[in-house]
């Protein structure tokens, strides 16, 4: 399970789009954004369930996301993000990962998303 | 030869030091990707650490253990067996059924429709009246001339799910992100930063989590990077772990449990179709409802809608909050309904005339439970549900209207057994002519397949 995705000279105008989503499980979504021009936001559940929540990135920055599963049962969830191109190809391997917990568990990810420095 | 020698020696120690430095930076570089270096800074536990100490926390603490625990009633595993097999067929044993949840979209309600055939079991009454001696084979014989579908029952059932009502865990979130939302987050933001410049050297190859640090050949840039990385790593690992110790600290981790105890209103309402020789067809519907004395609405009402991390941790630590969680406190109540079709079921060579379906049921109940003993796992030892009901029978010349009283006490003698007591007491028998009060009494050892201590 990979729990770091990093992205480097990502173009300046470029958007995240980043979505959580499961067939069965009930569970909790939040993820906390930052950049180095100290825009800081939290996405809830409803923002990125179904998602995507789409951010323009214009700084350096990174992203959190916590999952907190509330289902009894051991269940799944599954993490999306891809980063899109002003010119709206997509930049890099999108990032999908699986996430398994059952109640109580939180499941952790890190984003870092490293900018093209304009010349 | 000396001569030979001396320059042989010489483009030895030249060889020697031209390969010293590659050899130095080759010790000096382990292998390995930021992804590897990542997670090795993690703890062990920091995915599932806050999992671990739930499910400690929750081993044995299931009231539903106890059997008997006849207020107990709660629909939620239904629930969730429901919706984490939408639509699946499912057997047992005596059964075969599928169900199908329907979607409604923004709706409170939440609908599940379930088609079921059962397998056939020859009307008890019906049974009664078969001559003793040859009652068995009477059956065999019976049954043998029914198909497989001629017990089959087609249910809806709806479940209210809005703020007040339901156990559905939305605002789990909010209380979860006034805990998250103060997490250090600066090192991923400089681990940005660092790659950012790192990168604007063209010579420097595109970076992501797969990038082994030996390949960034210069050895400032790389300790840089992984400066970076690792602080960021830290910084996520302490933060991981310190959520773990507030989930603790807070009792977050047991809110669910005040959702478990949030009310619920059911209906369920169902057709069965019979074939005469199995007993009646007919219609039943149930309400029913059933709320736990610690629960999110009452967190609310004391703090208002939007509950703080404090104002929960003080909820949670109150000795009322924490003896009714304990003790698990339940009221439940139903109204039941069932009108069964007129039939009759004739069998001249057993000399067998009888009438079914006759009548109206309508019944409620109204049971309170509590757990008298729990242990240190909180475990419930014991516990103790008193019920009353009323029925009332109409088109029934057999029945009568009454009213029944109940106690029962079960306790846990030794895994898997349990011993149980119920009194009853009803104000006519359920049958005419019989007399007008009747008492009764049931005592039992019932042995647990399921218990988790044999397991163990």
């Amino acid at each position: 399970m990979s729990n770091l995705k990093i992205w480097s000279r990502v173009p300046p105008g470029s958007t995240l789009e980043l979505s959580a989503q499961s067939a069965t499980a009930a569970f909790d979504a939040r993820a906390r954004f930052l950049d180095t021009n100290e825009t800081e936001e939290v996405w809830q559940q409803e923002d990125l369930v179904p998602g995507p929540k789409r951010k323009r990135l214009d700084f350096p920055g990174a992203v959190r996301i916590a999952i907190s599963f509330l289902s009894a049962q051991e269940q799944e969830v599954e993490l999306n993000a891809r980063i899109v191109k002003p010119d709206g190809r997509i930049h890099g391997e999108p990032y999908r990962e699986t996430f398994t917990g059952s109640q109580g568990t939180v499941a952790r990810a890190t984003i870092v998303i490293a900018l093209q420095e304009q010349a | 030869m000396r001569y030979v020698t001396k320059n042989l020696v010489l483009w030895a120690l030249v060889s020697l030091l031209v390969a010293l430095p590659s050899a130095a930076q080759e010790a000096t570089c382990k292998p390995e990707t930021i992804q590897q270096l990542w997670n090795s800074l993690m703890p062990k536990k920091a995915q599932n650490a806050v999992a671990d100490n739930l499910k400690k926390q929750d081993e044995g603490a299931n009231p539903g253990d106890l059997e008997n625990d006849a207020s107990k009633k709660s629909f939620l595993p239904f629930l969730r067996f429901a919706l984490d097999r939408l639509g699946v067929l499912s057997t047992d044993q005596n059964s075969f059924s599928v169900s199908q949840r329907i979607d409604l979209g923004s709706s409170p309600l939440e609908l599940n429709v379930q088609g079921k055939i059962q397998e056939p079991q020859i009307y008890e009454a019906l049974k009664e009246l078969l001559p003793e001696d040859n009652r068995q084979s009477r059956i065999d014989d019976l049954l043998s001339d029914l198909e497989e579908s001629d017990d089959f029952t087609l249910s809806l059932s709806a479940n209210l799910r809005n703020r007040n009502f339901g156990r559905d865990l939305d605002t789990y979130g909010d209380l979860f992100n006034d805990l998250w939302a103060e997490e250090p987050f600066d090192g991923a933001v400089a681990l940005a930063q660092v790659i950012t410049e790192i990168t604007s050297d063209p010579k420097i190859p595109d970076i992501d989590e797969s990038t082994n640090l030996c390949s960034i050949q210069d050895e400032a840039i790389r300790r840089r990077l992984r400066n970076a990385v690792v602080r960021a790593a830290q910084e996520e690992a302490a933060a991981a772990e310190s959520l773990d110790k507030q989930l603790k600290a807070t009792r977050l981790s047991e809110f669910y449990k005040l959702v478990d105890n949030q009310p619920q209103l059911h209906l369920t309402s169902a057709y069965r179709w019979r074939d005469k020789l199995l007993g009646p067809s007919g219609f039943s519907a149930k309400l029913s409802y059933e709320h736990g004395f610690a629960n999110v609405n009452r967190l609310r009402k004391r703090y208002g809608e939007k509950v703080t991390l404090n104002e929960y941790s003080d909820y949670l630590s109150d000795p009322t909050t924490q003896s009714l969680l304990e003790h698990d406190d339940r009221l439940s109540g139903s109204i039941e309904y069932q009108d069964d079709r007129n039939d009759r079921i004739v069998l001249p060579g057993d000399g067998i005339d009888l009438e079914i379906g006759q009548g109206r049921l309508l019944k409620s109940t109204l049971t309170y439970g509590r757990s008298l003993l729990v242990d240190t796992n909180r475990r419930v030892l014991s516990r103790i549900d008193l019920s009353a009901s009323y029925e009332n029978v109409s088109n029934d010349p057999l029945r009568q209207d009454r009213g029944v009283a109940s106690v029962t006490y079960s306790a846990r003698v030794r895994d898997p057994w349990f011993f149980t007591v119920a009194l009853n007491y009803a104000n006519h028998a359920k049958f005419l002519p019989e007399s007008d009060r009747e008492f009764g009494a049931h005592v039992g050892i019932s042995y647990n397949l399921f218990s988790k201590e044999k397991d163990n």
